[in-house]
């Protein structure tokens, strides 16, 4: 028997009416218990982009079935402008090609029935990596005004990007994972991009150069697991950087704005004797154009990288918006290293945070350290003005980090936490280390010294 | 009838006040600061003359504006906590609203949607996607407070024709 729905559902009456009403009642004994929805009538009254935003919020599977809750709901989920697909979309089966056949099918069922624009489409997923149905995906998104693109596929054969990627002239966002990118001859750049991110993609570092220049308005930038990168970077408006992978030779040209940046360099033997022979000047190269920088994070041989190559001992460069040094993997018995990091932190007036981690070395050191190098290489009146907190991890105790704290603590006069955290394995220096350290004199009487001692190996 | 929102934490300067005006005609004077965080409420004292103070909110009633008011003051708080700690911001949130029903939910949406608090609106928003994801369809029928007027032969041909995105979902 076909009911005819009343008026509202405002009614509570009708409400009570259309439950009864075995057709449209297929609840659960648990979603009757369900006591909190008193005031449907509520609900209903919400706007259309309040639906939308919920809609967008929803896992697409979620959104694409409220077609069926009422014939006014039919087409709404079809106007989404936000499209994320990921693993979530199908069920799971154990046979693999039927599982990337469920997947092709509903991406493609819902694009079909997409109207209108899309301005962000997202797909996450191990489960497809090349299939031609990507490329008619993204030809499909090339008409529809698409704003942001991220792909993320599977591992396996990586999917090559097809040529009409570089048609979408409105692209602000794109993020690729394991793809193969490679733009064709004709093509003049993405004028609206303002993110890139590519992480394994296999592409001809000139073409990553020419694509990085030919986006003007690029603002960040990431590229990460690539085999032995040398780049020149020419991006007028770049703000944030974020490097990993095997880099040879960077050169940050042209990046005046660039406001942070996170290093990871992973060290082959090939690049540590292409190093060798380089005499180019690192820090310049990679620190000589950022006057507005005001977070550097360096991974791994980012020290080292920056210490190889003569720097000009006159160049003095100020980053008077420098806030936040994170350096990772520092080897405090590399004079050279030891200056990088010296450098950095004298040439940082407002420096507030300061965070090394040490590169712990069973090897014992060939020679005795040269001590000397603390009172001769640092400027009698260097002190940091703003620093306030210093995490040091990773902490062998060797001479030249205990000599490195000295300096810290006596030269940092709002200085409010120093935390020192010993390298695991290290034990019988670590008495050493706190007896060093009860001595040092502190410029700031606020100044709290934090060891940290692991408790399993704590001996009281 | 005036109900105050006070600062508990004095200040040096005196912190300046703003007053809403709900559609119940309640008054509550709450920080020039948290006020600005309301878009339309800042857009309004822009607009005026700068000896307005109070702002009259014919859509907002009393009951909601509380909670809003409490969201915005935890938020410049941890704001200015310098540490800005996201899995503070997160758990805050998240307790926010989860002793809130449904009803309450939607009328906070259309508040602070009214009101433009960015911020409340995303936290709002994803509560309720929360709510609804993975639910059967009468669930969700039942939530937004939808009529089914599809006849049974129309339902039946639009889940057969969605039968691609119905598999593996909670049973209707």
């Amino acid at each position: 028997m076909y009911v005819e729905p009343s008026l509202r559902t405002n009614d509570r009456l009708a409400l009570e009416f259309l439950k009864e009403v075995t057709q449209f009642r297929r609840v659960s004994e648990a979603e009757v218990q369900m006591g909190d929805v008193q005031d449907p009538d509520l609900i209903s009254d919400l706007p259309q982009s309040i639906i939308e935003i919920i809609l967008t919020r929803l896992p697409i599977r979620d959104a694409v079935r409220t077609s069926i809750l009422s014939s006014k709901w039919r087409y709404r989920w079809t106007t989404l402008t936000h499209l994320v697909f990921d693993d979530k979309c199908v069920r799971i089966y154990s046979d693999r090609p039927v599982l990337e056949n469920c997947m092709v099918k509903f991406i493609t069922r819902a694009l079909f029935l997409h109207q209108g624009p899309i301005h962000k489409f997202q797909l996450s997923t191990s489960f497809l990596q090349c299939c031609p149905d990507i490329d008619q995906w993204i030809l499909f998104l090339s008409r529809s005004d698409i704003k942001e693109l991220v792909l993320e596929l599977g591992e396996g054969e990586w999917f090559r990007v097809p040529s009409c990627l570089f048609n979408c002239k409105r692209l602000t966002r794109l993020e690729l994972f394991r793809c193969e990118f490679d733009p064709p001859p004709s093509f003049k750049g993405f004028l609206s991009l303002r993110s890139l991110s590519l992480h394994q993609v296999l592409v001809a570092p000139e073409a990553i150069e020419s694509l990085i220049s030919s986006c003007p308005l690029l603002e960040s930038l990431a590229l990460s697991y690539f085999d032995s990168l040398a780049l020149n970077i020419r991006a007028p408006n770049l703000k944030y950087l974020c490097l990993e992978g095997e880099l040879t030779d960077i050169c940050l040209e042209n990046t005046p704005l660039l406001v942070a940046m996170s290093v990871a360099m992973y060290m082959n033997d090939d690049i540590a004797e292409y190093f060798e022979q380089s005499s180019s000047c690192n820090f310049i190269k990679f620190l000589g154009g950022v006057p507005r920088l005001e977070r550097l994070v360096g991974h791994i041989y980012f020290t080292k990288y920056l210490s190889i190559g003569d720097y000009p001992g006159t160049l003095a460069i100020t980053y008077s918006r420098l806030k936040i040094i994170e350096l990772y993997q520092v080897s405090f018995e590399d004079m050279k290293e030891i200056r990088v990091v010296l450098r950095l932190i004298v040439n940082s007036p407002n420096l507030k945070e300061l965070q090394i981690s040490g590169s712990s070395t069973t090897v014992p050191p060939v020679e005795a350290p040269d001590l000397e190098f603390w009172a001769k290489e640092c400027p009698k009146d260097c002190t940091f003005k703003q620093l306030k907190v210093v995490t040091m991890t990773d902490i062998s105790g060797v001479p030249h980090e205990m000599e490195f704290m000295k300096l810290l603590l006596a030269n940092s006069p709002v200085l409010e936490k120093m935390s020192i955290t010993p390298c695991g394995y290290v034990i019988d220096p670590r008495l050493n280390m706190l007896v060093q350290l009860v001595r040092f004199r502190r410029a700031s009487a606020e100044a709290e010294i934090i060891f940290i001692q692991d408790e399993t190996l704590c001996i009281s | 009838m005036s109900s105050s929102a006070a600062n508990p934490t004095a200040t040096a300067e005196p912190t300046k006040k703003v007053l809403l005006r709900t559609s119940d005609n309640e008054i509550f004077e709450v920080e020039e600061s948290i006020a600005m965080e309301f878009g339309t409420v800042k857009s309004f004292l822009e607009d005026s003359p700068s000896s307005t103070n109070t702002v009259p909110l014919p859509n907002v009633s009393a009951q909601e504006l509380p909670s809003v008011i409490e969201f915005c003051r935890e938020h410049i708080k941890m704001r200015a906590n310098a540490d800005d700690d996201e899995e503070k911001k997160k758990r805050y949130n998240e307790g926010f609203v989860k002793e809130k029903s449904i009803g309450e939910l939607a009328e906070l949406l259309l508040v602070s949607n009214y009101l433009e608090i960015k911020n409340l609106l995303e936290v709002l928003n994803q509560a309720v996607a929360d709510r609804i994801e993975n639910k059967s369809v009468e669930y969700v029928r039942k939530f937004f407070g939808v009529e089914n007027d599809y006849t049974p032969e129309e339902e039946a041909k639009l889940r057969q024709e969605y039968a691609w995105a119905h598999e593996g979902v909670d049973k209707d």
